[in-house]
């Protein structure tokens, strides 16, 4: 399995890419697409269905999945714990009370930022916590999910006070949508997100160390509690840009690390990259599946990788007891 | 040539010391057995050689400078730390797993260097691992992991190693096997051990020199004839005991009595050493 990985995972980006093209209302084949992309100006409507809407949904898709997973696995290895992920820890409860306040103040435009502020000024309280008392990773993660339940339950009351149409744009938010964020962040996206990525791949074997446990990775020189800072605002910065592309999605942040541990082993200097595509590619999938499904309607994606992604893990945990730990 | 010392030493965990008053050295090569009840403080002071707890009051020296002033990466280049349960989750291959005791050793993306490979393969041959390196840790038996743990730490070249319990997982063939390959890499490398027992009778054959605490003090400290003594151990462990040398080595053995065979006139004389 390990041998053949980099070519599967290859394969996965390259088929996911092009179903997440070629798929939508009207059907491009791939000879389209590529003709599309040689002589442009003979195809205006494939053209602006490709520029405007297609190549952006996928592009944030990818941006999206990839550093979901990156910020789980970066998570459930500072934290040694299979449960970790940004979901887990307040982040996505943070950011839901910034999203809900960017929409009661009526700002759309503004509500990405309000996303990431909110996700940032939980993980701030998660480190104001951590700073306190020394923690163990099983108290972090229940503060984590106690401060994403105080924090839901102030912005579903927020949002349950709106009116009709607001409610609707709320729920859009924390249902997660990749097809309405704008060009503009879609943009700028690798220029923040590229060197974070670069940054934890760097380092990889902080995370193979915090794997081992605080006192064989202490005992390997790894300096615990400034180190565990820094990866948790590195895994902070990338969910809360995450979520503020595309909203709330879950189970890619849980679920992709696993997969990824299961295919092609623990060692993070492969994890890493290797999440990140696998991430990238699921997120696409799921995406042009909940695009397609039931057309016109779109299925919001959260829904789609809920299923089909849960599914596919129960077999996969089912297929691999022996080698799987946890 | 002393290796480490403790001057003073208080350590605990908030308000609760759990150590007080530790004052004792180690010698460079030798092999050191620190035993004692539960909740002696026996994790506590290896903890704190360790770096995982600093101490409240006094200070340890390893070569004669301030433990928690050296850099962190030079204290992992000289002492390594084999922690009691520990819990691998991850599925790395036993070659991922000892290849990391270098990870102190080299830069970023680099796993080992040249002299580091060298180091790992002497281990691998040593230790009698290389049919495991392609398994995951949770493939292993328990006296396979705690060979592999071992390997780990000695491929950290450590000057000192540390040990908390390694054995008490490990039926008596797997006892014996771990503390020989120990005991011949420690006379190999020069290294000094100093490792936690539960077992007294583990501890009189393999250390030089046996550190009992109780209550967070130093109840003892001297060859395994001086500490393991029934009048020590008596009064530390509050329990009736018989101390005969072993037949072999001639070291102290333990024997603990159960309640209905003591005070009995008729059972043998309690030839006591």
């Amino acid at each position: 399995m390990k041998k053949y990985a980099p070519a599967v995972i290859f394969l996965l980006c390259v088929i996911s890419i092009w179903a997440g093209l070629s798929s939508g209302t009207e059907f491009f084949s791939l000879s389209r697409i590529i003709r599309v992309f040689a002589e442009p100006a003979s195809f205006p409507f494939e053209r602006t269905v490709l520029f405007q809407i297609r190549i952006p949904r996928v592009w944030c898709a990818f941006l999206v999945g990839s550093g979901l997973a990156l910020g789980g696995i970066i998570l459930q290895a500072i934290l040694k714990n299979p449960l970790a992920e940004s979901y887990t820890l307040g982040i996505s409860g943070g950011a839901s009370i910034g999203i809900a306040t960017g929409i009661i103040l009526g700002r759309a435009s503004a509500i990405p930022a309000f996303a990431f502020f909110g996700s940032m000024i939980s993980v701030l309280l998660l480190l104001l916590f951590c700073s306190f008392r020394k923690l163990s990773a099983g108290t972090i993660l229940l503060f984590g999910i106690m401060l994403n339940f105080i924090f839901s339950s102030f912005s579903l009351l927020a949002i349950s006070l709106l009116q009709q149409q607001k409610f609707m744009e709320a729920v859009i938010w924390f249902m997660g949508d990749l097809g309405s964020t704008s060009a503009q962040i879609l943009k700028a996206a690798p220029f923040f997100l590229v060197p974070l990525f670069a940054a934890a791949w760097l380092f990889w074997k902080d995370l193979n160390l915090f794997s081992l446990g605080d006192e064989k990775a202490s005992s390997l020189g790894l300096n615990l509690q400034r180190k565990k800072f820094l990866w948790l605002t590195l895994a902070a910065l990338i969910t809360g840009f995450c979520v503020s592309l595309a909203g709330l999605i879950g189970f890619v942040g849980l679920v992709i690390p696993h997969i990824t541990r299961i295919f092609l082993g623990a060692d993070h200097r492969k994890a890493i990259p290797a999440a990140a595509l696998i991430g990238g590619s699921f997120l696409i999938l799921a995406d042009t599946l909940a695009r397609t499904l039931v057309k016109p309607i779109e299925i919001p994606v959260g829904i789609i990788s809920g299923f089909f992604g849960g599914l596919f893990f129960v077999f996969v945990l089912m297929k691999t007891t022996r080698k799987q730990a946890w | 040539m002393v290796i480490l010392s403790f001057e003073n030493v208080a350590a605990g965990y908030g308000s609760k010391q759990v150590l007080k008053g530790i004052n004792f050295h180690i010698n460079r090569g030798e092999s050191v057995g620190i035993v004692g009840p539960n909740g002696s403080g026996k994790t506590t002071l290896l903890r704190v050689i360790a770096r995982a707890l600093p101490p409240s009051q006094g200070r340890v020296l390893l070569f004669e400078r301030n433990l928690n002033a050296i850099p962190r990466t030079e204290f992992s280049k000289i002492v390594s730390f084999l922690p009691s349960a520990m819990e691998i989750n991850y599925p790395y291959t036993v070659r991922e797993f000892v290849e990391m005791a270098r990870y102190p050793f080299t830069g970023f993306m680099q796993r080992t260097d040249e002299r580091g490979r060298t180091i790992i393969n002497n281990v691998i041959q040593n230790f009698n691992i290389s049919d495991l390196l392609q398994k995951t840790i949770s493939e292993l038996s328990e006296g396979e992991k705690q060979r592999v743990y071992l390997a780990q730490c000695l491929a950290q070249e450590p000057q000192l190693l540390l040990l908390d319990e390694p054995t008490s997982h490990l039926d008596i063939g797997h006892q014996f096997y771990f503390l020989d390959m120990l005991k011949r890499n420690q006379v190999a490398e020069g290294m000094t051990v100093l490792s936690i027992f539960h077992d007294l009778n583990l501890a009189a054959q393999y250390c030089d020199r046996v550190v009992m605490l109780n209550n967070g003090r130093i109840a003892a400290i001297g060859t395994p004839t001086e500490v393991l003594t029934y009048e020590i151990i008596e009064a530390v462990y509050r329990t009736a005991v018989l101390v005969y040398p072993h037949p072999i080595s001639g070291k102290p053995y333990v024997f603990g009595i159960p309640s209905q065979w003591r005070d009995r006139p008729q059972n043998p004389p309690l030839d006591k050493h």
